[in-house]
């Protein structure tokens, strides 16, 4: 069923319809939830009421007596047999987080796992849950990091003062001069709610006991198999060669399935213990406060500017609220991190300060989450330069690109340390005002629609560090430098060539990628490639997909696998062929003489190999098979430009969004169609993000969203047709590729964030916190008081 | 209509494709000529988290024109 929609002569470059999508659009796609195992126990778990508590007793007396339960797992039984998680170092810690799988003495988050119930079936799981009874001595509770931080606040963690999980200072340039010497300051407050991910598909797992040779098989929801294999081993003190992770059709990951988390590691304990298969799936009721969340910052910036618009500093105070644990793995210093490190983005900006905490609170943690940080970063930026073009009287497109960093000043080295070079920050905002004819945009806002609507023109740019190797750390202050990701390619003995890698794609159609590249680098047809991975038992090592890395590292790691079996093919076949090496080449999966007088196909040299190895010398029949790992070193920056327009209604508060236009570089692209999906995906998660999605707690710690009638994410009809265009550049990496899988979502919450406020200065209103539901655009105009 | 969705690459993870494949193939029952509106409306009902719909209504509306 392969087949192309448009023909290249290149596979790279065009969109090849995957294969790797057809099981899925005829229904037999294998989810975690479809796979049932003989003798399969099931897990519930009861959760926390209390935001905060000690717990006095627990009592399960009833439920263990209920007929159907297998056993009661309590966080004490668990003492001394396993290693509870402990925040991964970092350079900026606060104090350590102690997060056992199953609270011991204390809970500090509504939904955190108390005990674990394993039954016949989940509804006598469920059942047996309602029967334990818990005495919780309620804790005074933490719901603001700003609060939190101070002296009198109550403790979290005993470890961590002032409860900051993280906290950084940091300053390069002359800062206060830049202040000093200023034409302009510009200050705002600026503060995105908390969200998360919504996967369709919730978190969940299967874990079994003695399948094949393995002591203990892990089937989970996730993005990361080995790493997931490398942690529970450690765990549970085992050797890492006992345990196997596979990853089953995945749906949806955003980064919620990279974290490592408590239940699916009490499944895997259990499965051990009872030696038995369990199984566990999240229902959305646990998803909503279980699986991490994301955002929720509090920012303050400055800028400073001269006369003409150019930025001279930044400066920024930023308080995470991160929840309760450190989220393991990649530890609290995610959001609060990158938020304030990167928020020069694609922008010249010579010096830099700012003071980032995260705090620690009685909420749900905060986990890394599609383009972690960068979005407030982006959007509170790009508010101070429109209120600085505004009290500059100067047009906003032309104060961003005087600001924008321009390929003549690449490679440039900005104030937060990294960087930029091979990417179009300018070329992407002139394309975008190009095709969003921004000169009209502009001329019809000025002329009265009648409606009685207000008109607001955004404009974003955003620079997004993509493909990070070992010279990058995933987040800074990070001890995780992942950089050691393989391929292995394999020509099997009929002639088709297999692609092996554990990089599980959640929609993004790696292997369709790493198919094409492979095409490409040796001339197989795109029909004789097929491709395993997510599976730890048949991949070699790699990370996994995060980051929006995987394309990067597989797609290197293919074209360096591929490079070195070219070779054994080419020297094979000029032996079997009896002419020189130079003179074949490979196409359509046949090597021939450029002349095309003799030709011998990959099959036939495949079987060959195998089969008659007695005829060939040893040292040109090394076997078709190869193993390449891939490190790009240094990330490569994709960029990108959006403008958006929106209409508010000023009696309800509304924003409808008329019209929204990007011009992205996201290096050389792969397959088109599914680029476009990826970014247009992002562009859509970032419009929830500007105006929908906010999980809500009250003063008390409770989550009063945990439906999705109280969380709105986007439909169909709040969206606009997306117009998307390219200006890309190829970055340095192998085969110029950049990621594109978070991008896009930076900068749709900075062009509706501007567009917003644009339309709600022409009434002299201003907006500060988003989601922008209609209560806060209604506060912003001053139709509704203001917070105190 | 799948043949549609896969040429039309509207779908990603694919965990709300056969939701949205049953709505569509409603959908054209009931109107076999549906503007973007329409479609829009009629898959209003299904979340989908990775494509941003768009593809999703491309591939319907693409259907209705291959079916007509």
């Amino acid at each position: 069923m392969s087949d192309t929609r448009f023909i290249n002569q290149r596979m790279v470059g065009s969109s090849v319809i995957p294969d790797e999508a057809i099981p899925l659009v005829e229904g037999d796609g294998r989810f975690l939830n479809d796979i049932k195992l003989p003798g399969m126990y099931h897990v519930a778990f009861l959760r926390s009421q209390h935001a905060h508590a000690r717990l006095r007793s627990i009592d399960a007396g009833a439920a263990r007596s209920l007929p159907g339960v297998i056993k009661v797992l309590t966080g004490h039984e668990l003492l001394g047999k396993v290693d509870p998680f402990r925040s991964m170092p970092n350079r900026f810690s606060g104090g350590e987080s102690i997060q056992h799988w199953l609270a011991v003495e204390k809970v500090r988050f509504c939904g955190e796992a108390i005990c674990a119930v394993v039954a016949e079936d989940r509804a006598t799981a469920e059942d047996a849950v309602e029967l334990i009874e818990v005495d919780y001595d309620p804790l005074p509770v933490v719901t603001d990091p700003r609060l939190g931080e101070r002296d009198d606040a109550p403790l979290i963690h005993d470890a961590c003062i002032n409860n900051y999980l993280i906290k950084r200072e940091y300053e390069r340039g002359n800062v206060d001069e830049a202040f000093r010497n200023a034409d302009l300051v510009v200050k705002r407050k600026f503060r995105i709610g908390r969200k998360q991910a919504l996967c369709l598909e919730s978190r969940g797992c299967v874990a079994g006991y003695r399948e094949n040779t393995f002591t203990l098989t892990v089937w989970i929801s996730h993005q990361l198999p080995y790493v997931v294999r490398h942690y529970l081993a450690k765990h549970l003190r085992m050797p890492e060669t006992d345990v196997r992770v596979i990853v089953p059709h995945t749906g949806g990951g955003f980064g919620q399935k990279a974290s490592i988390y408590p239940e699916e590691f009490v499944c895997a304990y259990l499965a051990l213990q009872l030696r038995r298969p369990v199984k566990w799936v999240e229902d959305r009721l646990e998803n909503m406060v279980a699986s991490t969340h994301a955002r929720d910052q509090y920012l303050e910036v400055q800028l400073a500017a001269d006369k003409d618009g150019r930025i001279l500093a930044i400066s920024s105070d930023v308080w995470v609220d991160v929840g309760a644990y450190s989220t393991y793995l990649w530890s609290a210093g995610m959001e609060p991190l990158q938020t304030a490190g990167l928020m020069p983005g694609p922008y010249r900006i010579g010096a830099m300060r700012y003071r980032t905490r995260g705090v620690a609170t009685n909420k749900t943690p905060v986990g890394p989450y599609r383009a972690v940080g960068r979005p407030s970063a982006s959007a509170s930026l790009e508010l101070l330069i429109d209120e600085m073009a505004r009290k500059l009287e100067l047009d906003p497109l032309q104060v961003r690109l005087k600001n924008l960093i321009p390929h003549e000043a690449m490679p440039y080295r900005n104030a937060n340390n990294l960087v930029h070079d091979n990417v179009n920050y300018v070329p992407c905002l002139e394309l975008a005002v190009a095709k969003a004819d921004y000169e009209r945009l502009r001329a019809e806002q000025g002329r009265d629609s009648g409606n009685g609507k207000l008109r607001g023109i955004g404009l974003a740019c955003y620079a997004e560090l993509t493909g990070l190797g070992t010279s990058t750390a995933v987040g800074p202050g990070t001890l995780l430098q992942p950089g050691r990701d393989a391929v292995t390619l394999r020509l099997e003995t009929t002639g088709v060539l297999t692609i092996a890698a554990a990089l599980p794609s959640q929609g993004q159609r790696i292997m369709t990628a790493m198919r094409q590249v492979a095409c490409d680098e040796l001339g197989i047809r795109l029909e004789d490639i097929t491709s395993i991975s997510n599976d730890t038992a048949t991949a070699p090592y790699g990370f996994g997909t995060f980051a929006s890395r995987t394309a990067v590292f597989g797609s290197g790691a293919t074209i360096k696998a591929a490079r070195e079996l070219r070779q054994r093919l080419l020297a094979m076949a000029a032996f079997l062929l009896q002419v020189p090496v130079e003179q074949l080449t490979i196409a359509n999966s046949v090597v021939q003489t450029i002349d095309r007088s003799k030709s011998i196909s990959l099959r036939d040299m495949a079987e060959k190999s195998y089969f008659s190895a007695k005829d060939i010398p040893q040292e040109l029949n090394q076997g078709f098979e190869v193993t390449a790992f891939y490190d790009p070193k240094f990330g490569s920056f994709a960029a990108g430009a959006h403008i958006a327009v929106v209409d508010v209604d000023p009696s309800t508060g509304q924003v409808e969004i008329l019209r929204y236009v990007a011009a992205e570089d996201v290096g050389t692209v792969i397959n088109p169609a599914v680029v476009e999906g990826q970014i247009i995906g992002g562009i859509v998660q970032g419009i929830g993000e500007a105006l929908l999605e906010e999980l809500v707690y009250d003063e008390q710690g409770q989550p009063r969203t945990v439906t999705l009638a109280d969380y709105l994410v986007p439909s169909a009809l709040e969206i606009p047709r997306i117009e998307l265009h390219h200006a890309n550049t190829p970055s340095g990496a192998l085969g110029g590729f950049k990621g594109c899988g978070e991008g896009s979502i930076i900068g749709a919450l900075g062009s509706l964030a501007c567009a917003i406020s644009d339309a709600l200065s022409r009434k002299g209103g201003d907006i500060h916190e988003f989601p922008a539901t209609p209560e806060r655009v209604l506060k912003g105009l001053g139709v509704l008081p203001a917070d105190a | 209509m799948q043949q549609m969705f896969l040429e039309n690459f509207a779908l990603q993870c694919g965990y709300c494709t056969p939701g949205m494949l049953i709505t569509a193939i409603e959908l054209l029952r009931d109107n076999p000529n549906p503007t973007e509106q329409e479609v829009r409306e009629a898959i209003s009902g299904n979340l989908c988290r990775c494509s941003g719909y768009q593809a999703i209504v491309d591939a319907i509306l693409a259907a209705s024109k291959e079916l007509a």
